[in-house]
């Protein structure tokens, strides 16, 4: 892409203006297909499809047999029922495994990249910054990854971490939106700002479910500190030890 | 009108939403189309619209007009489909920019193919964000203000980032596309 910008008068703004108005409006689209033939279909397929097999039927009558036998037995009966959450983050034992970026890869699209003003406007919650470590200053990335259901702001610093490795990043999400963390219980679970958190240390993968498209997961090789302050969830990740990660997460403001 | 065929179509009206479906196929299959770039993909991100808003539509505040929310719906898939596909094609596309090319071949392949197709190859050069909001507002000539419901965003927000598109727009199209650039002049 061309990084020319050249100085341009009132007028010839307009012009250019009036230029692309123009060829846009002569733009070929293709033939509308029918597209509520394929919307009733595909609705008609989901609806009608569990009420038709018998199978279904048969495999929900196993599952809820074995459900029962679960729930007999204490230890088991304890373990299904150890499903952790913490505002918008759900901790889930069992999970996928996925092979590691090559070194240098970027943590998060380039292509979402904004500014914080931008981000700030686009979400209903408020986008604070740690204060702590006092050299921290504004975050050196924004990303928006905005869509309906998941407005994440996602900040991040050079420096702080391995060069190599993922920057430095805090990721702000509405309490009432969802995030996945295939993980063992947390190694230790803080209190900050009067609620528990959780801190994980151990590789895993985390999952952010897109609305549009399969999950996007990565695979995460450092620390990672989650809380929740007033229906906002922060997820910190971070190369240092607990004690200074939850000093970063009392410092947000 | 559109109220009550959504408050119908919430209610499980199926010949209601169907004629919402009508309604707004239209441009929903553009606007996916104008992301994506390929019919049979825009066929199908305009069917998982509708279906998404079925689903959502018990939610939905009737008092909202629909299209807005349609295309912020489309706008989200058809995003996360090109985002998809993206580290292949910007591949791709490295390569074949990378190529060398004389201005005479560049020049007569877009005259050949009309400056509207010059126009779109120019916008799609552009990020993500300068493109929707050129097609949002020049390819499908929406107002402003619905402009912003779809972005989410203030509609002074709007003018300041077609302002900055159009004059990245310009730029490159006056190094990559110098007759549809020629064009303007008078």
């Amino acid at each position: 892409m061309s990084e020319r910008f050249p100085v341009q008068t009132p007028d010839e703004n307009e012009a250019w203006e009036m230029r692309v108005q123009t060829v846009s409006r002569q733009f070929d689209y293709p033939p509308t297909p029918d597209v509520a033939a394929g919307v009733r279909a595909r609705l008609g397929r989901r609806e009608r499809a569990p009420l038709r097999s018998g199978w279904i039927r048969a495999a929900l009558a196993i599952v809820l047999i074995a459900l029962v036998a679960v729930l007999a037995i204490p230890d088991l009966r304890a373990k299904a029922f150890e499903i952790l959450q913490l505002g918008a983050l759900r901790v889930e034992h069992e999970g996928p495994t996925i092979t590691p970026q090559p070194e240098g890869t970027p943590a998060f699209d380039p292509a979402l990249e904004t500014t914080l003003d931008d981000a700030r406007s686009q979400v209903d919650y408020p986008v604070l910054l740690p204060a702590y470590p006092p050299d921290l200053g504004v975050p050196d990335h924004v990303y928006f990854y905005g869509d309906l259901y998941h407005p994440t702001v996602i900040l991040t610093w050079e420096g702080f971490n391995t060069p190599g490795k993922p920057p430095l990043s805090l990721s702000l999400y509405p309490s009432d939106s969802l995030i996945v963390k295939y993980a063992a219980a947390p190694t230790a679970r803080p209190v900050i700002r009067g609620a528990e958190a959780f801190w994980f240390v151990q590789p895993h993968v985390f999952e952010q479910p897109s609305p549009g498209a399969d999950p996007v997961q990565r695979l995460i090789e450092v620390n990672v500190l989650v809380w929740q302050v007033d229906r906002v969830t922060y997820r910190l990740e971070t190369e240092w030890p607990l004690e200074e990660a939850v000093r970063l997460a009392e410092s947000v403001e | 009108m559109e109220a009550d065929l959504i408050r119908r179509a919430a209610q499980g009206d199926a010949e209601a939403f169907e004629a919402l479906v009508r309604q707004h196929e239209q441009i929903v299959f553009r606007l996916a189309y104008l992301i994506v770039g390929d019919a049979d993909d825009a066929q199908d991100i305009a069917q998982e619209t509708f279906i998404r808003a079925y689903h959502a539509l018990p939610h939905f505040d009737t008092e909202r007009p629909l299209r807005p929310w349609l295309l912020q719906i489309t706008r989200n898939l058809a995003r996360n489909r090109r985002r998809a596909l993206g580290r292949y094609a910007a591949a791709l596309t490295r390569a074949f920019r990378s190529a060398p090319q004389t201005t005479h071949s560049a020049e007569a392949e877009h005259a050949q193919r009309g400056e509207v197709q010059a126009l779109w190859d120019a916008i799609r050069t552009l990020d993500a964000r300068d493109q929707e909001i050129i097609y949002l507002r020049y390819m499908l000539e929406l107002p402003v203000a619905e402009t912003a419901d779809i972005l989410n965003v203030e509609p002074g927000t709007v003018k300041s980032r077609l302002s900055r598109a159009l004059t990245r727009l310009r730029g490159v199209v006056e190094a990559d596309f110098p007759l549809l650039a020629e064009g303007r002049r008078p």
